[in-house]
């Protein structure tokens, strides 16, 4: 890091000392060519490339980057739009040279070459306080439509386990991009493709004397664009994950062993949580001797454990550099009161080992991270820790960073991801968190009503379990009265946006499973049709997954739901005096196998003067694949159709 | 690593910004930093919030050092938390630190409710950048809890300000508050309260000058809807009045605004012989005359600037504002792009001046207070057309301005370029937005029911002025490959993106703001969402056509002034083709009417909507259906909230205007298709 900023002061001295603009003629021929190419465009990535060059040096492997990106601006308001580049470095991939330069087209038909010295350095917006991941920022001036900028730079990879992925995202065309890796033979290299459309990478290999380059090349690549419904971009940006199984220094003995499978991996991991905890700390016996105090099961004693963790800790993340490897001490997380996700981790497995249970540090990838510890053995699986516990074979996990979650449920974030798990020096296990079933996740939904002239008058219940449950615990932890009434309306509200809340009422359980329950009382006005003696009522009033439609026209990434679940809403509608029922729906149902379904029934009951309507729906998966959409979308149309059905009553006299 | 929770991470950033913005304005001491703090009780009036400012004071000392004046600032804040909510926003503190400030005294600590302190570790103090390249320095607090204290004290040492703005009012309660000022006896400061904040006096102490001002519960204030949160806090503005020599004979204004106005016109329209000549030059390949029409003059010059003259933050070039250097490079920073704007208006005989006025979000103009630090947004104004153009607004051309400036004011300085001064140096002018009828937001649309009742429709949406400078930058700056999703947001009754089958966009370059042609988006689109159907009966959804309309049905007490961003008018046709053999029962359902009539009994916003029935016997009847709204005024008194909210909601209310189709010729309903027998309530 610091290097960089040295890197950048070295830059303005030799500006100050004069250096000038050097005019040079470059063959113009292929920017014309592009910009004829990509005439609709702004701009066009004409070039990227990025080389890793692994070599020994002082006994010493060694890893840079040599990064090269040249960008064609084509349209009148390209300058303004397209004049900075942000490269991302960190303390393990130090940012040594930076170069950039314009090379501004001339009136003879070449191009004048003129640096650029505007540098600055930026922090990314994210959930983390503190850490060592910078932008720098080039800020280039004095561009020009057909202008070319290029800017240059140089990563140090200071841990040879921690290799940059090229991926392809650009925020316009790429017309070519190159990536390579050039290695001594005596390194042994693993290369896995991820995303979508990895076919788009040629995959040539070059031997040329002691050397091998790798070369993944691409061409033609379309600027990226943001998907819904995805948890990140690494589901569909193309991406080379590259990394070092092992090697033997020409005058070395032994080969090296990197990470060329889960159990290196471990190994490397292992080393952070190692020697954590190892003074007594009596603050922290007496706490778990209080909050177990009467506990007779391993689970009573990690349920006080997690809670107490869940209400006394909050989440500040800290993590320069080794930080974001290393939780920190039980203790310092105790007095501090505050911690990141291995801190949470870390405080939790020491709670739980005072208190006499099998509790372990646990690396795990969130569902951002599309990886698996088979596929790509490296520590880009995992993005945060939680703390697992082995009761009579079971294992049960505790993510301290959620302050609600009952104990033994798992956060939506991390289902279905596998959790590598630090038994000790030489075991671990891989063990998936696993998904939570539909029944789990149960939404019940019920709305009582009468109407008069068009005026709607009802009442809306909800119970809640599960994660639906738990965000409504969330809701009341941090929303009080206008906020949380306003919360409130946005789950109870249905029929159009005149539902107004005249009364609320809402209990979070604090214990057990935290299920939740609404009520909620409103007025709708002008909801119901009245032509005549008509009266069309659309009791529909809520239209629940009418937007799962997915766009089929570009997306070729799988679309995701948070969660798993089981909907029931039920509507009964008095039927007013002096009407009768001239029309109802039919009843409907929709499934497709392995994914979700729903079932729509109506029932008149004369006797009561009632219409219930009675809709359930399931939802059986955590991805849709883009071979599912068409099924998906002819679902969705027809449930829409559904919904677009009255009740019809009629005035008697 | 990562947290899981969503909804937490938002928090966190919420509360980050929150901390933020109560620090990069702030306060001074009372009792600086006590030796043993004391617990403070919850003010039961407080007791439901989630945090109380228990003190927030802010102190300004000014001190002559070396050659010139540093500003020793001081914060002193006290913050109970008393929920989740509460330490979320207040266990992370962020002070952001402006270019040429030195912070020698960061102190910070725990109070909790025992009474048992925690400091903060000087290593846990942090300095990074923020996501805008600023220097921030950062904490967390430690071992907070419920009802804990946090208390921040912070020191800074900053250049020289004549002017400036503290904040103290907050989504929080603040208990008590206090704002300081101190100066050498040859300065003498004012300071103005804005919002209920009090005013103070310039007083002389033991031959020192002060500034104390101080007051107690201010209450939380919380943002509305179309409200300007900021104009409505409570702050305290101070700016320099006048400087007195030794002898103090020689008292004189200064900073006022006529030495603005001397001070843009010497920063913007001195310029060298070169550059004159290279102004010239640039005119007549911009193709302007003298003598050719001052708005084409206008034109020329603002489309040949913007349209070729790339506009940059920051510039790393010796010589950045200056003019010929900046037309051969085609390269600028604001300074230079206003500097080129000047000389070209003042070469081509263009009459115009040159002012300064502020963002209505953050503050209004105060002419009895000439506070230059409110003034940081450069416009110029044509008297001969009485209109305005932002000269670094790339995306905007004349006479359309961003809008976040409309009916504010500024100062514009009438000193001539050329010749010498004889009138007034400056004139405080309102920034009068185009009329309502030259912003419009209008659609055509043709609904034709096929066979199955499924609905197509040929819409077309026409924006101009204000209304047209979001959509054109959009079309403008993106990739091809997004300009459909950007038709999508357009297109707001295509349900999906798939459902547009076919759309054209024109009028979509810049120069269409000089004619105020409408930027154009017309689509051909599939939608099953408009007819919904009771048996052989079906309810055509026509108030949905026009978009969702903003609603403000929750009976709420409103507390802050409606301000809308510009004057505009919508006007939308719709043509209903019936299908044959069906008649519309319900046609009266579509006509609506509201409106709100100011003290002199003019209609300033309306909503009107009615119907025409077309026979037509070779292409089918068609129900025309007009939809009128106009917004010309754009400012409303919190007391006359009800009757905005009324145009507001009958335009919301005909979104669920439903029209009823039935075949011709009596459609018996055939008594329910469902099993359930018919029956009548009794």
């Amino acid at each position: 890091m610091s290097s960089s900023k040295n890197y950048i002061t070295r830059l303005y001295t030799a500006a100050a000392l004069g250096l000038l603009a050097i005019t040079k003629q470059a063959n113009a021929q292929q920017y014309d060519s592009l910009a004829v190419k990509y005439k609709n465009e702004n701009a066009v990535v004409a070039n990227y490339t990025h080389k890793i060059v692994i070599k020994m040096e002082h006994d010493k492997l060694v890893a840079t980057s040599y990064v090269d990106k040249k960008k064609l601006l084509i349209s009148d308001v390209a300058p303004g739009i397209y004049n900075v580049d942000y490269l991302y470095h960190s303390d393990f991939n130090e940012l040594t040279d930076l170069q950039a330069t314009a090379s501004l087209p001339t009136t003879k038909g070449g191009y004048r070459k003129v640096p650029c010295y505007n540098f600055s350095d930026v922090a990314p917006s994210d959930y983390v306080f503190y850490d060592d991941s910078r932008f720098a920022v080039v800020s280039y001036t004095g561009l020009v439509k057909n202008a070319v900028t290029e800017t240059k730079y140089t990563l140090e990879h200071t841990d040879l386990n921690l290799l940059p992925s090229f991926s392809l995202e650009q925020n316009v065309p790429l017309d070519k991009a190159c990536f390579e890796v050039e290695a001594p033979k005596y390194v042994n290299l693993s290369f896995v493709l991820k995303g979508i459309d990895t076919g788009i990478f040629k995959r040539t290999v070059e031997e040329k004397g002691n050397t091998i380059t790798y070369r993944f090349t691409a061409s033609n690549v379309p600027a990226y664009k943001e998907f819904g419904n995805v948890p990140s971009v690494w589901y569909y940006f193309p991406q080379v994950i590259t990394y070092i199984t092992s090697y033997k220094l020409p005058n070395a003995k032994k080969q090296v062993d990197m990470i060329a499978n889960t159990d290196d991996l471990y190994k490397y991991m292992y080393k952070h949580v190692r020697n954590l905890n190892m003074k007594d700390d009596t603050t922290l016996d007496k706490i778990v001797a209080t909050i177990t105090k009467g506990d007779v099961t391993p689970e009573q004693k990690a349920a006080h454990i997690y809670q107490w963790v869940q209400h006394n800790m909050q989440y500040i993340a800290f993590e320069k550099g080794m930080e974001g490897f290393v939780p920190r001490e039980a203790s310092l997380v105790l007095s501090r009161k505050y911690g990141d996700c291995k801190d949470m981790a870390n405080i939790l497995v020491a709670m739980c080992h005072i208190a006499g249970l099998d509790a372990y540090h646990t690396w795990i990838g969130t569902r951002e991270k599309p990886y698996t510890y088979e596929e790509t053995p490296l520590p880009l699986v995992a993005n945060h820790m939680i703390c697992a516990l082995k009761v009579n074979d079971k294992w049960i996990f505790m993510d301290g960073t959620h302050p609600l979650i009952p104990f033994a449920h798992n956060p939506e974030g991390i289902q279905g991801k596998e959790a590598m798990i630090a038994i000790d020096e030489k075991n671990y296990k891989i063990i998936t968190v696993p998904e939570a079933p539909a029944t789990e996740n149960i939404t019940y939904d019920s709305t009582a009503l009468t109407f008069a002239d068009r005026k709607i008058t009802g009442t809306v219940k909800q119970n809640y379990k599960g994660y639906e449950a738990w965000n409504v615990g969330m809701m009341m932890m941090y929303r009080k009265e206008e906020e949380r009434e306003k919360a409130i309306k946005a789950l109870t509200s249905r029929g159009s946006n005149k539902y107004i809340q005249t009364k609320y009422d809402v209990t979070a359980n604090e214990t057990g499973n935290k299920d939740a329950a609404i009520s909620s009382d409103f007025t709708l006005e002008d909801y119901v049709q009245q032509v005549g003696k008509q009266c069309f009522v659309n009791m529909n009033l809520k239209h629940t997954f009418e937007d799962k439609h997915i766009n089929t026209e570009d997306r070729k990434v799988a679309s995701f739901n948070d969660y798993k679940q089981n909907i029931k809403e039920v509507v009964v509608m008095d039927i007013p005096k002096g009407y009768k029922v001239s029309h109802v729906p039919a009843a409907a149902t929709g499934k497709v196998d392995g994914l979700w379904g729903y079932s729509i029934a109506y029932k008149v009951d004369n006797k009561n003067h009632k219409i219930t309507l009675v809709k359930e729906y399931h939802v059986d998966t955590l991805a849709v694949s883009p071979q599912q959409f068409a099924g998906n979308n002819k679902m969705v149309a027809d449930l829409k159709t559904q919904y677009k059905e009255s009740v019809l009553l009629t005035a008697t006299n | 690593m990562k947290r899981i929770s969503a909804l937490l991470c938002l928090c966190a950033v919420a509360g980050s910004a929150f901390a933020q913005t109560k620090l990069s304005h702030a306060k001074k001491i009372k009792e600086e930093w006590a030796d043993f703090p004391v617990v403070h009780p919850v003010p039961p009036q407080y007791a439901n919030e989630p945090a109380i400012i228990l003190n927030q004071d802010v102190d300004l000392n000014y001190q002559f050092e070396g050659k010139g004046i540093n500003v020793y600032y001081t914060l002193h804040r006290t913050v109970k938390v008393l929920d989740e909510k509460g330490i979320e926003w207040f266990n992370k503190i962020s002070i952001p630190v402006d270019h040429g400030t030195r912070v020698p005294l960061i102190k910070a600590r725990t109070i909790l409710p025992n009474g048992k302190v925690r400091d903060i570790p000087k290593e846990m103090i942090k300095v990074t950048r923020n996501e805008y390249g600023g220097n921030e320095i950062v904490f967390a607090m430690e071992a907070v809890e419920k009802n804990a204290e946090i208390e921040l004290l912070v020191k800074e040492i900053r250049p020289l300000s004549f002017f400036g703005s503290v904040d103290f009012q907050f989504p929080v309660p603040v208990a008590e508050a206090s704002f300081d000022m101190s100066y050498p006896n040859e300065l003498v400061f004012a300071e103005k309260g804005y919002n209920g904040f009090p005013d103070g006096r310039d007083t002389l102490i033991n031959n020192r000058r002060h500034i104390s001002v101080a007051t107690t519960d201010i209450p939380a204030l919380h943002s509305e809807p179309s409200s300007f949160y900021d104009v409505h806090c409570m702050r305290a503005a101070y700016r320099i009045d006048h400087f007195i020599d030794k002898n103090d004979f020689d008292k004189k204004s200064v900073y006022t605004w006529n030495d603005l106005a001397r001070r843009l016109h010497d920063e913007y329209y001195m310029i060298t012989d070169k550059e004159r000549a290279a102004v010239n030059k640039y005119l007549t390949d911009l193709g302007v005359h003298a003598n050719g029409s001052e708005t084409e003059n206008i034109q020329k010059i603002e489309s040949g600037i913007k349209n070729n003259i790339v506009l940059y933050g920051d510039m790393d070039e010796d010589n950045e504002d200056n003019i010929d250097s900046i037309i051969a490079n085609k390269a600028a920073t604001s300074s230079g792009y206003i500097k080129l704007f000047a000389a070209c208006f003042t070469q081509a005989g263009v009459a115009h001046e040159l002012g300064l006025t502020g963002n209505r979000h953050e503050s209004r103009f105060d002419n009895s207070f000439q506070n230059w630090s409110d003034l940081s947004h450069n416009l110029f104004y044509f008297p001969n057309t009485h209109k305005f153009m932002a000269p670094t607004a790339v995306y905007y051309r004349y006479p359309v301005v961003p809008d976040v400036y409309l009916t504010n004011k500024g100062v514009f300085s009438a000193i001539p370029a050329k010749g010498t001064v004889t009138g007034p140096l400056y004139e405080v002018r309102t920034i009068t937005p185009l009329t309502a009828q030259q912003t419009q937001g209008n659609i055509a649309a043709a609904v034709t029911l096929d066979a199955d009742m499924a609905a197509k429709v040929d819409i077309s949406y026409a924006y101009s002025g204000y209304m047209a400078t979001g959509l054109r930058k959009e079309l403008l700056t993106n990739v091809k490959s997004k300009e459909k999703d950007i038709v999508k947001d357009v297109v707001s009754i295509a349900d999906t993106k798939d459902n547009i089958v076919s759309y054209t966009i024109s009028n979509a370059t810049m120069d269409n703001f000089y004619d105020n042609k409408p930027i154009e988006i017309t689509a051909t689109v599939n939608t099953s969402n408009l007819v919904e159907k009771a048996g052989p009966k079906y309810l055509l959804k026509v108030g949905e056509l026009i978009g969702t309309q903003t609603q403000l049905y929750a009976d709420k007490d409103r507390k802050l002034p409606v301000d809308l961003d510009y004057p505009h008018t919508q006007n939308r046709t719709i043509t209903i083709n019936i299908p044959k053999g069906y008649k519309v029962l319900n046609p009266e359902a579509v006509k609506m009417h509201a409106d709100y009539v100011d003290n002199n009994m003019a209609t300033t916003i309306s909503f009107n909507s009615d119907y025409a029935f077309k026979a037509d016997k070779v292409t089918g009847d068609k129900l025309i259906v007009t939809v009128n709204e106009s917004y010309s005024q754009i400012h409303f008194p919190a007391v006359d909230y009800e009757r905005y909210r009324k145009v507001v909601n009958t335009a919301a209310d005909f979104n669920k205007v439903t029209l009823l189709l039935e075949k011709k010729g009596g459609a018996t309903v055939k008594e329910t298709k469902t099993k359930s027998k018919a029956v009548a309530s009794k």
